[in-house]
């Protein structure tokens, strides 16, 4: 505490005050004041099929230039099979089993993965609190399954909040990424996408917009620097 | 020499009030001593756009080398006598972008320290424009009347274009000379690696970026490279000369004068 | 002497062609790229005057701002140590490490690590530590130092990449980025999963929210910060913001200025260890927030300016000089290009670093692109003043005596136009008797040789503009008065 004292008021003293006493926080509301952002969200969410559809095609053209494959569902029986296409035709990395990571959500449950995909060999694991070994299963695993509550068309860009059942490394370690979204999960641009994150922006979380890339040699653009190096989004417009 | 006899010129100028005003030269001091033929051409445009002119006797050097090198306390000393020279004058045109810049731009700020001083600055300042910004601006000129029959690349100087936001009017005064071909090089807003004694104290990154200026000169296939500013163009030029290249450098004072090679 | 270092590497810079064409790309792509941007979207300087009130506001407060992040962090269960200097930065990392029994660190890719030198710490601790952006990791491997704020192998072309990788990791010789990006992408994958701790640098940190923002195209912040169970940031006192209003607004900025992208592939939030009942992340979180300097600047008006940088590296992407003689020139300093240029000499003595305030011509094109808008330009010519006259304050000694007395000789003659046309006579009659060619000046002596070394100069001429205007022109003939017909066929399009 000596130091963080001595630190401010050192600050305190290079921005023309006194020094001797330490200003606080509580006392100047107006430095952290920012706009209300409720009117805004709250119009997100009363957007019409169509306007979203409108985002769902910005989102997908935008994902196009960062490598991000996107998909339209248009129930879950169809997210899964875009799911089993994907994970029979990407050949393992980091062993010879293909193995899944699901994050625990409802619509991941859903989409009755574990069963369907032991009939094609692939095993699955849910990140579900209390399952065993999610650390090591998650280092070999081929593909990890989240269901991001948020994206941004203007950026192709989901959230992915660190919340119990939804580890951090299920879009990190394995060898590609699968992101089931929902079309009204979908937000126009930077202001309403950090409107609508309100309250979580108290926690961990991490934006992703497509699969891990670098340019550091001779800036030609490679995928799969050091996280995944695939990102498929299946869109999910439940209609059937 | 065709022009100055038509009185036929795409120009606004003759309706406006600004015309009466009588322009006080501004002679960068590079032009008065190594290319004064520069200042020639500006009187003679002048002339042939029936405007008044003086050239204020005193003239010396703006300061602006001192002020890159840091000697901020000489080019005080140069901006005053600059400001009291120029005090009466209405409007002052220079043929040179970086003194145009040093007095609007730079002066106010070398006399932070004093309001009375950095007023005067000020309203020197305010009245200091360069030629081609002066013509098309100021005059509404965009035809000066003159003929080259050349290829001509034009090079945008850093504190011309960067500073004063200067493109537009010398392009819409090349533009409308006859049979002149203006031809876009690559880059031309890059800097001509000049910049005053940094070309002495750097000589090989100077020489860097003049090559780079030269090789999108020449890549342009242009016969004739201009500009607004002496500086660049002397380096430019010497720089050509000691390559062998036979690009020509010229001012654009120099086209608009119409002096037909 | 420093002064002949910048100047040999400099030279050597320019003569290889690779390094040029290599800087020439990202140069085009990124720098011309923004300059067009700003361009063609104008209503993006609402953003850019936004940011940079904030970042204004930001080091008025930024007293209060610290004080708000670090209660916030702490509040979590992060904890928060303020380190004045770099020594203490490193003493707190590396006692943590011993006291942790830490022996591997991965490293995030941070400017402000080599700035403190965390590196050769950890070495002499026994620590072993992994750069993990690539570039870095490369430049790590070849033990030399990044040259580009973002791009930090620049420097480095394939082959010698393929060779690299070759000797010191053992991989099959190739020269294919894809195959030389996969052999890293595996080597550094153990290090990950084996790491004790991880540290990373702070691109934003959010002081209501308490969080540190970190962007990354690679991914190997996010593995830094999630996979090793002690997460260390480290962060320089001035990269707060208030709140993620004013998150949202820089983060466009920064990574628009960095690599002209909409968004970073990825932007983490952390502040604090793992929450409650989530399965990965550090159990321990430590930000250090990090003055080094950075006090003394914020109390200079005349520099203060430069806190608000985001350290995009767009400066870099203009910048003539920086195109030609790459990273390295720049007294192999941590920051190069025109941040460098300005915030070396303040961080380490004006006088040690005179040739990175004096190695530019000014050109302005820093200013035009600084997503922030900063004013580089004005903060190197108030570095060379101190450069001309000395200053007690920043403890500069007056570089060149001889230099002064020149310009006060030259000084004198501008303010007396007599003395003014005496020099120009006795220029006049110097450089008539050099050799000459084409009218031009081809060897001169003295200062004037190093223009004529590679360029020739031209003379003074006979009779300068005031003699002309006085002999002659002031009494010229004018054209005949025109009566213009006004009957309406000049109206110009101007009207």
């Amino acid at each position: 505490m000596a130091e963080r004292t001595a630190f401010l008021k050192k600050i305190a003293i290079a921005t023309g005050q006194d020094g001797e006493t330490l200003r606080d926080p509580a006392d100047f509301p107006a430095i952290f004041a920012s706009e209300d952002q409720d009117a805004l969200a709250a119009k997100t969410h009363r957007r019409s099929h169509e306007e979203l559809l409108q985002l769902a095609s910005l989102f997908e053209d935008v994902a196009k230039t960062l490598n991000l494959t996107c998909y339209r569902a248009a129930s879950f029986k169809k997210a899964q099979k875009i799911i089993v296409k994907i994970l029979k035709e990407t050949e393992p990395e980091f062993s010879s089993e293909k193995i899944v990571m699901v994050h625990d959500h409802p619509d991941l449950v859903a989409l009755n993965l574990p069963e369907v995909l032991q009939k094609k060999k692939i095993t699955s694991y849910s990140t579900a609190r209390g399952e065993k070994d999610i650390r090591a299963r998650s280092e070999k695993a081929l593909a990890g399954i989240t269901a991001p509550e948020l994206a941004m068309a203007a950026g192709a860009a989901i959230v992915q909040r660190d919340l119990p059942g939804q580890p951090r490394s299920t879009s990190l370690l394995p060898s590609i990424h699968i992101a089931l979204l929902r079309l009204e999960n979908i937000v126009a641009d930077y202001d309403e996408f950090y409107a609508r994150l309100g309250k979580y922006s108290e926690e961990a979380m991490v934006f992703i917009s497509g699969p891990s890339k670098t340019a550091d040699i001779e800036a030609v653009l490679v995928h799969g620097a050091h996280g995944p190096r695939a990102l498929h989004c299946i869109i999910l417009d439940e209609v059937e | 020499m065709s022009a100055g006899s038509s009185g036929t010129f795409n120009n606004s100028f003759l309706f406006n009030p600004m015309a009466k005003r009588k322009v006080s030269l501004f002679i960068q001091c590079l032009v008065d001593s190594m290319f004064p033929h520069v200042g020639e051409a500006m009187v003679t445009v002048f002339d042939r756009l029936g405007i008044p002119l003086e050239y204020p006797p005193g003239q010396t050097c703006c300061g602006q080398p001192s002020f890159n090198a840091g000697y901020q306390k000489e080019a005080r000393k140069a901006a005053l006598h600059f400001i009291e020279l120029f005090e009466d004058s209405e409007d002052i045109v220079c043929p040179s972008g970086s003194c145009v810049s040093m007095v609007r731009h730079d002066y106010p700020e070398l006399f932070k320290d004093s309001p009375k001083m950095q007023e005067r600055a000020r309203a020197v300042g305010k009245r200091c424009y360069e030629f081609s910004e002066y013509l098309v601006d100021q005059l509404g000129v965009s035809d000066c009347g003159a003929t080259f029959r050349r290829k001509v690349t034009y090079h945008d100087s850093c504190h011309l274009y960067r500073n004063l936001g200067i493109d537009r009017q010398p392009r819409v005064l090349l533009n409308n000379v006859k049979e002149l071909e203006l031809i876009e090089m690559k880059d031309s807003t890059q800097c001509c690696g000049f910049g005053g004694t940094f070309s002495i104290n750097y000589p090989e990154i100077s020489t860097a970026l003049v090559d780079e200026k030269i090789k999108n000169i020449l890549a342009s296939g242009a016969d004739v490279v201009c500009g607004c500013d002496m500086s660049c163009l002397m380096n430019i030029k010497g720089r050509l000369s000691r390559l062998g290249e036979t690009v020509e450098v010229v001012h654009i004072a120099e086209i608009l004068a119409g002096s037909e090679k | 002497m420093s002064e002949s270092f910048y100047r040999e590497n400099a030279k050597k810079a320019i003569a290889d062609d690779k390094l040029q064409a290599a800087i020439n790309l990202i140069q085009d792509r990124f720098g011309t790229g923004l300059l067009n941007l700003w361009k063609e979207k104008p209503e993006m300087d609402e953003l850019r005057n936004r940011v940079k009130a904030a970042k204004d506001k930001n080091l008025k407060n930024l007293d209060i701002l610290l004080a708000k992040l670090a209660d916030s962090v702490e509040a979590r269960g992060g904890h928060v140590f303020f380190a004045e200097t770099a020594e203490e930065a490193r003493l707190y990392t590396i006692e943590l490490a011993k006291r942790r029994h830490v022996k591997m660190v991965v490293k995030g890719k941070s400017m402000l690590s080599a700035e403190i030198k965390i590196d050769q710490a950890l070495a002499d601790a026994g620590i072993e530590h992994w750069e993990t952006d690539l570039g870095e990791y490369l430049v790590q491997l070849d033990k030399d130092i990044p040259s580009h704020i973002i791009a930090p192998a620049v420097h480095m072309n394939r082959e010698h990449i393929g060779d690299l990788l070759a000797k010191r990791i053992g991989t099959p010789l190739s020269y294919d980025p894809p195959a030389l990006t996969l052999a890293a992408r595996k080597a550094l994958r153990r290090k990950f999963l084996k790491a004790d701790m991880g540290i990373t640098g702070c691109n934003i940190a959010v002081a209501e929210t308490g969080q540190v923002s970190l962007v990354s195209n690679e991914g190997n912040i996010r593995m830094t910060g999630t996979m090793p169970p002690i997460h260390v940031a480290l962060m320089g006192m001035e990269r707060v913001v208030a709140n993620m209003q004013e998150h949202k607004d820089m983060l466009q900025l920064l990574t628009l200025g960095a690599a002209m992208q909409k968004i970073s592939t990825y932007v983490s939030f952390n502040g604090g260890p793992v929450a409650e009942g989530c399965p990965d992340g550090p159990q321990e979180f430590h930000l250090i927030i990090i003055d080094n300097g950075r006090s003394k600047i914020l109390a200079d008006e005349t520099f203060s300016e430069i806190l608000s940088c985001i350290r995009c590296g767009a400066c870099l992407n203009v910048c003539p000089v920086y195109g030609k003689i790459g990273g390295h020139s720049y007294n192999r300093a941590t920051y190069s290009g025109p941040i460098g240029a300005v915030i070396e000499p303040l961080f380490n003595g004006i006088n040690a670093q005179a040739d990175l305030c004096k190695g530019e011509t000014l050109c302005g094109a820093c200013l035009k692109v600084c997503p922030v808008k900063n004013n580089i330009p004005r903060m190197l010519l108030a570095l060379r003043e101190k450069l001309a006259y000395g200053d007690e304050k920043w403890d500069v000694e007056q570089q060149n005596p001889l230099e002064e007395l020149a310009f006060r000789g030259v000084g004198e003659a501008m303010v007396s136009p007599r003395l003014w046309h005496t020099g120009e006579k006795v220029v006049r009659s110097i450089m008539k008797k050099k050799p000459h060619q084409n009218d031009m000046v081809t060897a001169m002596s003295g200062p004037g040789r190093a223009w004529t070394d590679d360029r020739d100069l031209p003379p003074i001429a006979e009779k300068s503009f005031a003699r002309l205007w006085k002999e002659k022109l002031q009494n010229r003939p004018l054209p005949a008065e025109k009566k213009e017909d006004n009957s309406g066929k000049d109206e110009g399009e101007e009207k």
